[in-house]
């Protein structure tokens, strides 16, 4: 198994495209599937079309906040307008599977996704080792719950939802086939070599717990029996005050997410996290995943620094569950769109802690609207402000 | 707030999963070895399965589990499950089965859409998730299926648990295979032991029929001259019941004694009691003898068949033996046998009087079947000194001398027609014999050689073709 990474920060489309077309190109002649990453400065159609023409293979391409971070043999980039992620893998077998999601049966949408990736894996009746997704923002818990219908709910779900630069919906997906802005994209992997995985956040629980009430699937009408806003803004050094009767907030609620706690059967509790993006003219909070009545909280406290320093950790603890003796050939990694918006211009020395932490292993990531992995728990979840990577083994 | 507290909470959930895997594998290793421990304790065949199949339930959760093997070209079959309604479905190799033959476990999550399961000629009860793993058994490989009812429940961490217990798998049903080879053994054993003990019987029942009318003679010959002398007796006996009469009226006289002792001398001398008396002697002891003539011959059959093989403490004269063979034969020999007995004093020997008289009625029959005019049989009885294989090797490692120890033995020569050189090395063989089709069955001396092991003693022969042959019997003398 090869893993090629190739990014291009040109201003021009064509020419970012055939950066990464000659890159690809000069190392290796046949790919399985690539997995592209972009800004939305440049135009998705353009970079569909010269990816598709350019090989023969699948591809998924998705709309990543403020550029793809991208490390390659050659040089790296936190922010980079297009990054591919090619993988290499004669022995193995993948298929990518799409399906635009329909608003009121999204789990429907999600097994037609699902039996058109396991189809075109050619290993149509074989349990895949993982499956990465490409999702619209919106109705994730549904897509996951579609994808387990066809295949169970055992086989880890790694991926991120397509964001654009400034939450205004102006995120894309495509395939060779197709570019849209609602499409659900699966990749199913048979990977010839192992995997290691990793799912996490980089925030601490704090002693402040909160009840949710008044719950519509992705909105919190109270919290401890208080307007949520209220209370939430009691709880946070008064972070949101002044959109206590409505307003955006996804920039000042990122470094105090809600976390569910996920207790695991080692004794360790994780965190998944709900980021708050906006409150409504009544003092409710919206966020960025579902959240059910009578849910319990914990009020989790990060910052710039641990941010920075998060997706190292997390690249490094994928590698570390690679069976011993595994080489690692390269890395997929969701960064959380918010983070990156919060560590703004640190997105370099993030970089930097990566590199620092596994050296020139080759790393694509995107920054998303949601992450989808699962803890040690093996079970497949929707998170905000998570971090996650996938490494593949030569 | 610090990164550190995060940091230090995932080195501290590291930790707890090497501890966790540690455990884990630690439990795997105990389990299995107990598992092994059932698996080759199984006394039958469904044991043997149902221990094999818990073994593998505790290395990958199922509700079924099978195992398909090689069938005809394209096809495998099912020969061991642990639902029976699978056994002897037909399974055509699929490409999921042809992959994980040629290669490594497979799993499926969904078993309704794989072609296989469709093509069963007879429907199963189809399960959701299938794990199949391949393993070499007598040298082709064959597929274990597990099988869950939960959709997509076989991942990849069971591959990777199935990838590492295939050795112990293949050793596992390497060691099913053995010990079903064992029981199996111990079944054609058990068979083979019951055949041998029918043949013994029949042996021994064909050995009375040969000794049937001999026998019959020899308790018919007393019997008729017993029989002879109480109608002698019988005849006898009005005389002498008119002898008392009359001898009694006179004692009831009131004569004078003298002359009730002239009358009853007169008596003795009318009936002539002293020639009666001398009759009646020689006629009780011809009776008596006769008499014992039956008993000891009844007695001889008795020590022939008798069994008593579960009994360890039977000890048997081999003396005794010779004789009562003897006595048995003694009607078949008369007038045309001249038997030499040399009988030594012998110490009691462990085991069966039924079976060595068994062996010597067997050995002085063939004798005399192998004899013509002149016959002579000379038997030898006695102790001595041979070499003690059991004790050789002990007796060499150590440099001692206890590789010799005392033997009684019994040897039966005749002056018959000897067999060929190129005939003796199979004499002791099953079904082997020289006699007309339809004399011997050929199992004679098979079992008397048989039966000899089973004494723990061995047997030999010697044979000159026209000449005569020497079959000599040993046994150990219990210490």
């Amino acid at each position: 198994m090869n893993i090629i990474t190739a990014f291009s920060n040109h201003t021009d489309t064509q020419q970012l495209c055939q950066d990464v077309i000659t890159t690809l190109r000069e190392a290796a002649t046949q790919y399985n599937v690539l997995v592209a990453y972009f800004n939305i400065e440049h135009d998705v159609h353009m970079i569909q079309s010269f990816l598709t023409e350019a090989f023969a293979c699948p591809v998924l391409l998705a709309s990543s906040c403020q550029g793809t971070f991208a490390i390659t043999p050659t040089g790296e980039h936190p922010a980079a307008s297009l990054s591919v992620f090619g993988i290499a893998d004669p022995d193995g077998a993948y298929g990518v599977g799409y399906a635009r999601v329909n608003a009121d049966t999204p789990d429907i949408s999600a097994q037609k996704a699902m039996q058109m990736a396991v189809a075109n894996s050619g290993r149509p009746y074989d349990t895949p080792v993982l499956i990465w997704t490409i999702m619209p923002p919106g109705q994730e818990e549904s897509l996951i719950t579609g994808f387990s219908q066809i295949i169970g709910p055992n086989v880890p779900v790694f991926g991120g939802s397509s964001a654009d630069n400034d939450v205004s919906g102006n995120w894309f997906q495509a395939t060779q086939d197709v570019v849209a802005q609602d499409l659900v994209m699966v990749l199913v992997m048979h990977p010839s070599k192992p995997v290691g995985y990793s799912y996490s956040s980089g925030y601490e629980p704090t002693d402040v717990k909160f009840v949710a009430q008044d719950c519509t699937p992705r909105q919190i009408g109270q919290l401890n029996g208080q307007v949520a806003a209220q209370e939430y803004n009691t709880h946070t050094n008064s972070s949101i005050a002044e959109s206590l009767t409505g307003g955006v907030v996804i920039g000042s609620t990122t470094l105090y997410p809600l976390g569910r706690p996920i207790h695991t059967k080692m004794g360790v509790t994780e965190y998944l996290l709900s980021h708050p993006d906006s409150v409504t003219p009544t003092g409710e909070l919206s966020l960025f995943s579902a959240v059910t009545e009578n849910e319990t909280f914990v009020l989790m406290q990060g910052s710039v620094e641990a941010l920075v320093k998060r997706a190292a950790v997390v690249a490094q603890n994928a590698l570390d569950v690679l069976p011993e003796g595994s080489k690692p050939a390269g890395i997929l990694m969701i960064y959380c769109a918010g983070c990156r918006l919060t560590i703004d211009d640190d997105v370099l020395a993030m970089q930097n802690a990566v590199l620092e932490q596994i050296g020139q292993v080759p790393v694509v990531a995107a920054y998303t609207f949601g992450e989808q992995g699962c803890f040690s728990d093996g079970k497949n979840r929707h998170g905000n402000l998570m971090i996650s990577a996938v490494a593949f083994s030569q | 707030m610090s990164n550190e507290t995060e940091v230090l909470r995932e080195n501290f959930a590291l930790i707890l999963r090497l501890k966790e895997q540690a455990e884990a594998l630690r439990k795997e290793s105990d389990m299995l070895l107990s598992g092994m421990r059932d698996i080759l304790s199984a006394q039958t065949p469904e044991a043997l399965y149902q221990n094999m199949f818990e073994v593998f339930a505790s290395l990958i959760p199922y509700q079924i589990c099978f195992i398909l093997s090689h069938d005809t070209p394209g096809y495998m079959v099912c020969k061991t499950s642990t639902t029976p309604a699978f056994l002897d479905t037909k399974w055509p190799v699929d490409d999921v089965l042809k992959r994980t033959l040629i290669g490594t476990p497979t799993a499926i999550f969904n078993a309704r859409i794989q072609p296989a399961w469709q093509a069963l000629e007879r429907p199963v009860e189809t399960p959701a998730a299938v794990l199949y793993c391949p393993f070499i058994d007598n040298n082709k490989t064959s597929i274990i299926a597990f099988c869950s009812p939960e959709i997509g429940f076989y991942t990849q961490t069971h591959i990777n648990t199935a990838e590492r217990y295939r050795e112990f798998t293949e050793q596992t049903l390497m060691s099913v295979q053995a010990k079903l080879d064992a029981l199996e053994s111990q079944k054609l054993k058990k068979e083979r032991e019951q055949v041998q003990l029918s043949m013994v019987q029949s042996e021994k029942m064909a050995s009375l029929g040969l000794l049937a009318a001999g026998v019959a003679h020899e308790i018919n010959n007393p019997l008729a001259f017993v029989n002879s002398n109480f109608d002698a007796l019988s005849g006898c006996m009005p005389a002498l019941s008119e002898f008392f009469g009359k001898t009694q009226r006179v004692l009831k006289t009131q004569l004078p004694c003298a002359t009730k002792l002239q009358q009853i001398e007169a008596l003795f001398n009318e009936y002539d009691i002293e020639m009666l008396m001398e009759d009646l002697q020689e006629i009780s002891a011809d009776s008596k003898e006769g008499i014992h003539r039956v008993c000891d011959i009844v007695k001889s059959l008795q020590a022939f068949t008798q069994d008593n093989d579960a009994d360890d403490k039977a000890y048997f004269d081999l003396n005794n033996c010779v004789d009562d063979s003897l006595r048995l034969l003694k009607s078949k020999f008369k007038n045309t046998v001249q038997v030499t007995k040399k009988l030594n004093t012998i110490p009691l020997l462990k085991g069966s009087q039924g079976k060595v008289n068994q062996v010597l009625v067997n050995l002085m029959v063939n004798a005399y079947q192998a004899m013509a005019s002149s016959a002579h049989m000379y038997i030898t009885t006695g102790v001595k000194d041979t070499p003690n294989i059991h004790n050789l090797q002990s007796a060499l490692d150590n440099g001692a001398g206890d590789g010799v120890a005392q033997n009684a033995f019994v040897t039966i020569i005749d002056n018959g027609c000897g067999i060929a050189e190129d005939k003796l090395d199979s004499i002791f063989e099953p079904f082997f014999t020289t006699k007309p089709v339809g004399e011997g069955t050929g199992l004679g001396l098979y079992i008397t050689y048989t039966l000899v092991q089973a004494l723990g003693g061995e047997i030999t022969v010697d044979s000159e073709l026209n000449v005569g042959t020497e079959f000599t019997l040993t046994f150990p003398i219990p210490k």
